[in-house]
């Protein structure tokens, strides 16, 4: 009888063994930062984005998850994937549920993680974008990504095969195809000198707590660059707004950054230009005043350095002129420490 | 390479690695966007009117191709050639998308293999009792025991996505009516474009040149097996960091990418990988060699080898053999092509992670090189127009045209073509003019061969001009 039955155990335990859901593969990152022991494909994922200049948490960034799967043995092919969708929330994390199942008879081969968020360059979870290299950092949980802020020398045609394609994708990088057709008739634009000094954007000067601290604000802030122009070697902006607040509570920063002559120009300019101008000299070489509606505005020259700054705070973040001279002079105190031995304004 | 990215990689390796068909999708399709770049397909799709280049958005209605868009669905938009729920993407996702679907199936995998020393492709290896009844209960035993061999499946008719299917595709993008119906087609001819880069790319990995089928069914751990070559490959480089193409010369014959005599990349791509590279079951077999030199032990190698190529030679170091690490075999250029030990008098080869990833470095600016020559020998077939004293003068440019058919068509300003004139051709020799015509009237003047080159193979040539 034994002899009878044993082929049949065997037969049922090699079926078994065969049907059984093949095991994922092993993840090429970490379960967390600070650990060498290997994440797992199918999640939960978390973690947080900040803005790579100062910092600050980036709200609402687009976090596209994705898992592909492959079937077969030796000769395998694809087997689908299974995408999520989340964004960041005003502190900047992000939460990526658990993935339950593969296909039936599919391998789960993979795990991605695309973050965008429109002014800054993308960020994978497998690759970088600078060289395309493999990344090393991402972790399965308590990730931190700094994103990059967008410069003028990235090239978007590059940007568009680095973040790829798809429903998703394509709904928030449509924007940039323009671009990179552009950029691909065209050479690519060379970096401009930042002349002398430590390279500085806007978003370095000011961040969101500096801004609370002085206002007694207790809400959160959207960070990213102005919508108005692009950030250049000359420009750079950074737009704090209020979440779920109008205007009036947003603040913003731009900075120009030239030569002395032009600098001077360039302040000139804005202070001719400015509705209700108050000249004070209270910051840097040379400053002003000016109040329009709801808003504030403060703008100085530090000729030494070559940088103009003009802030803007509305009147209900700001609830008087001062607060925005204090954020002014804050920002000013920043760049000193940035950059604390200029030798004239950018050559 | 760092000694964190190789540690990772062997790390991920060391617990699951997955089996492989070809070079892994990712790959494939790193190689053809490395190839578009190298052979400038932007400038060709702006000669034919697509202002966008390689981002022109290119629709396929979902409806019009559902077996397409199910294939196209096993794939992430992040792996950057899936289309949007219209069915748009830009041309290179479109190649991209080709290249990724030349293996949608094992039956098709199974054609992209090629021996050029016998000429023969897929031979799959035998399974065990066992193994096929853990086949037939996974219902995975779709790999054919027999393969079509690469350069015959490429210009097979039966190849949906083979150079016939390009052709057609191409001609339609050109001669139909309407804006949407062209870029319907040229996304069409893109695909097949990306499908045949990839039948020729997979050329470049040993175990597909030297009929090496069971490196496909190596025990890569976590239940899988695959070729551990090709994953290291996926792993290291992924589609972005395939490294750029070096320049392949270019060929007469579409069959010449695939096989041909010849030194250096002047061979086809399936010679030139045969000749350089050990695959991981076609390494010279164990030896007794005891303590020959000279003569003897070059007697002993010739007989321990499997193929002539890689010749390996007698000025081995037997003495750094006896290390417990062993010894490199290295090819004029310093690449590692095996390691070696001698135990106990018996020499014995293998390959190992650091060897495969020197060897993958060499082979993927190659196979982008031939990919690159082979795009711009598909897009080779140009047309110059004149016009003088009200006629329509047309030139063959860059390439001779053999038999075919020459057709003028008129396009008006809402960018729809019709035909206005055509014309049999038998042979127009390169810059001679290949006929003279009224001149059509609309606002552009659109001319296109169909048919042969001076070589016999598949040619479409384009031209056109503002018209007066």
């Amino acid at each position: 009888m034994a002899h009878r039955l044993l082929p049949l155990l065997a037969g049922a335990a090699l079926a078994m063994a065969a049907c059984a859901a093949p095991t994922p593969r092993t993840a090429t990152f970490r379960s967390r930062p600070d650990d060498v022991v290997a994440g797992d494909l199918r999640g939960p994922f978390n973690g947080r984005v900040l803005d790579g200049a100062n910092q600050t948490p980036i709200p609402g960034a687009l976090v596209y998850a994705s898992w592909s799967f492959v079937r077969g043995d030796g000769l395998s092919v694809a087997a689908g994937s299974h995408d999520a969708v989340v964004s960041t929330d005003a502190t900047g994390n992000y939460q990526v549920p658990r993935f339950a199942d593969a296909p039936r008879g599919a391998r789960l081969a993979d795990f991605r993680l695309l973050i965008y968020k429109r002014g800054f360059v993308a960020y994978r979870s497998d690759r970088r974008f600078d060289d395309f290299g493999m990344r090393h950092d991402f972790a399965q949980r308590d990730n931190v990504v700094q994103l990059e802020r967008w410069r003028p020398d990235h090239s978007h045609a590059r940007h568009l095969r680095f973040v790829g394609g798809g429903a998703v994708i394509a709904a928030v990088t449509g924007w940039e195809t323009d671009e990179a057709i552009a950029e691909l008739g065209r050479p690519v634009r060379a970096i401009p000198a930042t002349g002398a000094g430590p390279y500085l954007v806007a978003a370095q000067l000011l961040t969101a707590d500096d801004i609370k601290k002085r206002t007694e604000y207790d809400g959160q802030f959207e960070t990213g660059p102005l919508g108005d122009e692009p950030d250049t070697s000359t420009y750079s902006s950074q737009h704090y707004k209020a979440l779920g607040r109008d205007q009036a509570w947003d603040v913003a920063v731009r900075m120009w950054r030239l030569p002395a002559a032009d600098a001077s120009d360039r302040y000139d300019e804005l202070r001719t230009g400015l509705p209700g101008v108050e000249d004070r000299d209270e910051i840097a070489t040379k400053s002003v005043r000016a109040v329009e509606n709801d808003i504030y505005a403060i703008a100085f020259v530090d000729a030494d350095r070559g940088l103009v700054v003009l802030l803007t705070c509305g009147k209900g973040q700001c609830a008087n002129v001062d607060k925005a001279v204090g954020l002014a002079q804050a920002l000013h105190g920043r760049i000193r420490e940035l950059w604390p031995n200029p030798t004239g304004g950018s050559k | 390479m760092s000694r964190t990215r190789a540690l990772i990689i062997v790390a991920a390796l060391g617990a699951a690695t997955a089996p492989a068909h070809a070079w892994e999708p990712t790959t494939s399709v790193g190689l053809a966007e490395q190839a578009a770049l190298a052979a400038n397909v932007d400038a060709w799709l702006r000669d034919l009117g697509y202002r966008a280049g390689l981002f022109e958005p290119l629709v396929v209605p979902p409806e019009d191709a559902p077996e397409l868009f199910t294939a196209l669905s096993q794939w992430s938009g992040i792996d950057g050639f899936v289309p949007d729920v219209r069915g748009q993407q830009t041309a290179l996702a479109w190649l991209l998308a080709g290249a990724a679907l030349a293996d949608a199936t094992p039956a098709w995998a199974a054609n992209h293999f090629f021996d050029p020393t016998t000429g023969s492709g897929w031979r799959a290896p035998h399974r065990s009792w066992l193994g096929r009844i853990i086949d037939g209960a996974h219902r995975r035993g779709a790999a054919p025991a027999v393969g079509v061999p690469a350069p015959d499946w490429a210009a097979s008719a039966d190849n949906p996505l083979g150079l016939a299917g390009f052709v057609d595709q191409y001609d339609k993008a050109i001669r139909a009516a309407t804006p949407g119906e062209r870029g319907r087609h040229l996304a069409g001819a893109l695909v097949a474009a990306g499908a045949v880069l990839h039948v020729l790319g997979d050329l470049g990995s040993p175990s597909h040149a030297r009929n090496d089928a069971a490196a496909h069914f190596d025990r890569l751990g976590n239940g899988e097996r695959g070729s551990r070559f090709e994953r290291l490959t996926a792993i290291a480089w992924g589609r972005l960091d395939v490294p750029a193409a070096i320049d392949v010369p270019s060929r007469d014959q579409f069959r010449a990418f695939f096989t041909r005599d010849g030194a250096g990349t002047q061979a086809g791509l399936a010679d030139w990988t045969a000749r350089q590279f050990f695959s991981e079951h076609t390494l010279p077999r164990s030896s007794e060699v005891g303590r020959q030199s000279g003569a003897a032990l070059t007697a002993s190698l010739a007989r321990s080898l499997r193929r002539p190529q890689p010749v390996v030679t007698n000025q081995l170091s037997m003495v750094v053999a006896t290390q417990r690490q062993g010894a490199t075999l290295r090819d004029l250029f310093g690449m590692c092509l095996a390691r070696y030990r001698k135990t106990r008098g018996t020499l014995s080869w293998w390959l190992d992670d650091d060897c495969q990833l020197e060897q993958a470095r060499a082979i993927l600016p190659v196979v982008a090189g031939y990919q690159a020559a082979l795009l711009r020998w598909l897009g080779r077939g140009q047309l110059s127009t004149t016009i003088a004293d009200g006629k329509l003068t047309i030139r063959a440019r860059g390439t001779a045209l053999g038999a075919g058919t020459l057709t003028v068509l008129a396009e008006d300003g809402r960018g729809v073509r019709a035909e206005a004139t055509s014309a049999s051709i038998t042979q127009v020799a390169e810059g001679a003019v290949a006929a003279t015509v009224e001149v059509p009237i609309g606002i552009t003047a659109v001319v296109v061969f169909r048919g042969v080159d001076a070589a016999g193979e598949p040619l479409v040539s384009v031209g056109h001009i503002e018209l007066p």
